[in-house]
């Protein structure tokens, strides 16, 4: 099978076009050690091969460096029988650079080329216009008016992909241009045969006068970031219960069908119980990655990214800190990856070291269920507004507070060369496509479920055993992991916790989420028969003391619970020793302060 | 010797030319910022400050690009009448 490769400057619409040319018929693969997502993908038997927007052959930033050495690896090995270069019409100059870039080297390497000019609807919304047939005769190259979003011109588009397959020699590039004069070149092409920048810019300008304003810029983003959280949290609740409902048939289901006996009360206690319990969070991680991507495709995150570019840098960090932190409440190792596009090094070293902070997916589970058990269920602002949605944002926000003082600390304490600057640009506000932000949102929710699955599967069928053992169900006291836990007890009475949360919390150090599989197991055992979805009402029920539920809080807010975090954070930050200081130290800080937030509570109450 | 303009100091909405790219700015960054449109001899307009000195906003070729203090102090330009 031919392949062929798809390469253009981000925000021109290539995803769309990858997967309106593919349909169904694509995947992600994560390069092993790389994690530059390129994605592949086939129509009419011929190979597609979709590679991170750059803005330059020249790479600046760790992850353009990753994705281009990607790339040219991929025509150097002859892989590739043809490149097709994504224009965006809007942003003609702009997508030149990286377009005659592009001819150059494919001159070089003797490959094809064809440049799909995307984005043409906008052009014609503005009633503006390209002289699409003298610049593809000035720059000796096919050039195809496409609009990936309205589906225009991609029969034509395939067909010349097909043609230039066919016959590559007619696709060779004809005339380049070299170093400075591809940045001349493309200015002059676009005055010559652009579409007026004026009238393009005009729509973009108006709404930067909103989002970036002085005062309603600030407001705006408050209100975008409290709707986040409260759609994770409020809004997320009808999917959640639907889930716990369906969870609850099924075990209903299962042990009407079942003779009694241990396998029955392993399905029960440690398969709904336990794992059930944290498949109840996946509606959450599907609902927070969407809003992500949402203010992502929309524009929105670059504007954020200025906003927070002042304040940010106060702490010793960048605006393109923003992006890595935000993406770091669904989960720290792909918004660690984030960082790359950090421009400076000691900026984005810190901004790794301090991402564990933020309030993670896996943290969600064991928020919520401490916030139900401690916070009651009531609104304000007529319904709109939770108790527990305010219990989570500030949650959030100690995670953030926490994240940003230590930020300060580490800028003080690492030395560093010249740093670079910050720099970004603006891209046009679009309206997002609703198909591709659904698909990377379920396959997000996919991850989570299957990477931390079988570790809570595991650490569930451990933690049953020798709670279950020897006695049977209901007899939790007298089981072989209740000698476990006395004999762990004195670490975790500061707290005021008993030795249940002590193996839940050691238990969690693998992955934080292991907390609540864990509970609901011990819960499951000692109370036989009772409901699932009713571990908070367990807990209540046990008499948690509010002192030990708040410092358990603060104590998952800070620790740093989960392996793969660690293993990523020694890969991205190029030293051993890193990981190991930050987990004793985020661990050391973590027990410190629930041990101050348990004596202050139990001082005030 | 006459203090230079710079690109920092360009009021809001208004238009000037670029002279040059200050030493102070690395090689490879320069290249970067010549690729996002800021070229020598070529106008760039001033479309919004942000508060507490954050990084402006400046519409250069046919794109929007937000520059903090540290780079904008180091590009010079010469101004138009209205600058």
């Amino acid at each position: 099978m031919d392949n062929v490769l798809l390469i253009g400057k981000p925000n021109s619409g290539k995803s769309l076009l990858f997967n309106q040319l593919t349909g169904l018929k694509q995947k992600v693969a994560n390069f092993p050690g790389v994690t530059v997502e390129i994605k592949s993908g086939s129509f009419d038997n011929i190979g597609l091969i979709d590679f991170p927007g750059i803005y330059s052959l020249t790479p600046l930033t760790k992850d353009e460096e990753i994705a281009l050495e990607k790339f040219r690896e991929a025509i150097e090995k002859n892989d590739v029988s043809g490149v097709v270069c994504i224009l965006d019409a809007t942003r003609l100059e702009r997508s030149l650079v990286i377009g005659l870039q592009t001819l150059n080297y494919a001159k070089e390497n003797n490959v094809p080329v064809i440049f799909a000019l995307n984005m043409m609807d906008e052009i014609q919304a503005n009633k503006s216009s390209i002289d699409v047939n003298s610049l593809s005769r000035e720059l000796e190259v096919e050039v195809v008016p496409i609009s990936a979003k309205k589906k225009v011109g991609l029969d034509i588009l395939k067909s010349e992909i097909k043609n230039m397959l066919k016959s590559p020699n007619d696709y060779l590039p004809g005339n380049v241009w070299k170093g400075n004069d591809v940045l001349v070149k493309s200015r002059e092409l676009n005055q010559t045969y652009g579409p007026k920048t004026d009238v393009i810019l005009k729509k973009q300008n108006f709404l930067d006068k909103i989002f970036l304003n002085n005062f309603w810029g600030g407001i705006m983003f408050a209100l975008i970031m409290i709707f986040l959280f409260q759609a994770i949290f409020t809004w997320a609740t009808p999917l959640m219960d639907l889930v716990e409902l369906t969870l609850a048939w099924m075990g209903q289901v299962t042990s009407s069908v079942l003779p009694d006996g241990v396998f029955k009360d392993f399905i029960n206690e440690a398969i709904f119980g336990g794992v059930g319990s944290f498949l109840v969070f996946v509606p959450q991680i599907f609902i927070l990655t969407f809003i992500i991507g949402i203010l992502e495709d929309s524009g929105y995150m670059a504007r954020a990214s200025i906003i927070c570019h002042k304040p940010l840098s106060f702490f010793g960090l960048s605006g393109r800190s923003f992006i890595p932190y935000l993406t770091g409440h669904a989960c720290a190792i792909p918004a660690i990856f984030a960082a790359r596009t950090i421009e400076s090094p000691k900026k984005r070293l810190i901004t790794i070291l301090t991402i564990p902070l933020m309030a993670c997916s896996a943290r969600l589970p064991v928020y919520a269920l401490l916030i139900a058990v401690l916070i009651p269920n009531k609104t304000f602002f007529g319904g709109v507004f939770g108790y527990r949605g305010l219990a989570f944002f500030l949650l959030y926000f100690f995670g953030l507070a926490v994240a940003l003082i230590v930020s300060g600390l580490l800028s003080k304490t690492i030395k560093s060369e010249a740093d670079t600057p910050y720099i970004v640009e603006l891209p046009p506000y679009r309206m997002p496509t609703l198909i591709p932000l659904v698909r990377k949102s379920i396959s997000a929710a996919w991850a989570f479920f299957s990477k931390a699955g079988p570790i809570i599967f595991m650490v569930t069928l451990v933690v049953w055993v020798l709670g279950y053992f020897p006695n049977g169900s209901g007899n939790l006291e007298n089981s072989w992991l209740s000698h476990i836990g006395q004999f762990l007890e004195p670490i975790f009475k500061p707290l005021g916790l008993d030795w249940k949360y002590g193996v839940a919390i050691l238990a969690s150090f693998l992955a934080r989420e292991v907390f609540v599989g864990t509970l609901g197991t011990f819960y499951g055992i000692e109370g036989a028969d009772e409901n699932i979805g009713g571990l908070s009402e367990s807990i209540q029920a046990d008499g948690l003391l509010p002192a030990s539920g708040f410092a358990l809080l603060v104590f998952y807010a800070i620790a740093l619970q989960c392996v793969s975090t660690l293993a990523v954070l020694k890969r991205e930050s190029g030293n051993k020793m890193f990981p190991i200081w930050v987990f004793v130290g985020y661990t050391t800080l973590a027990y410190v302060l629930a041990f101050l937030t348990y004596n202050i509570v139990l001082f005030f109450s | 010797m006459k203090r230079p303009n710079i690109l920092w100091e360009l009021k809001e909405k208004s238009q000037a030319i670029i002279e040059d790219l200050g030493e102070k700015i690395p090689a490879k960054f320069q290249l970067r910022l010549g690729e996002l449109g800021l070229l020598k001899s070529q106008p760039i307009t001033c479309l919004k400050k942000t508060p507490f000195n954050g990084p402006i906003l400046y519409q250069v070729g046919d794109g929007v690009i937000s520059l903090a203090r540290e780079v904008a102090e180091n590009i010079y330009i010469t101004r138009k009448k209205n600058g």
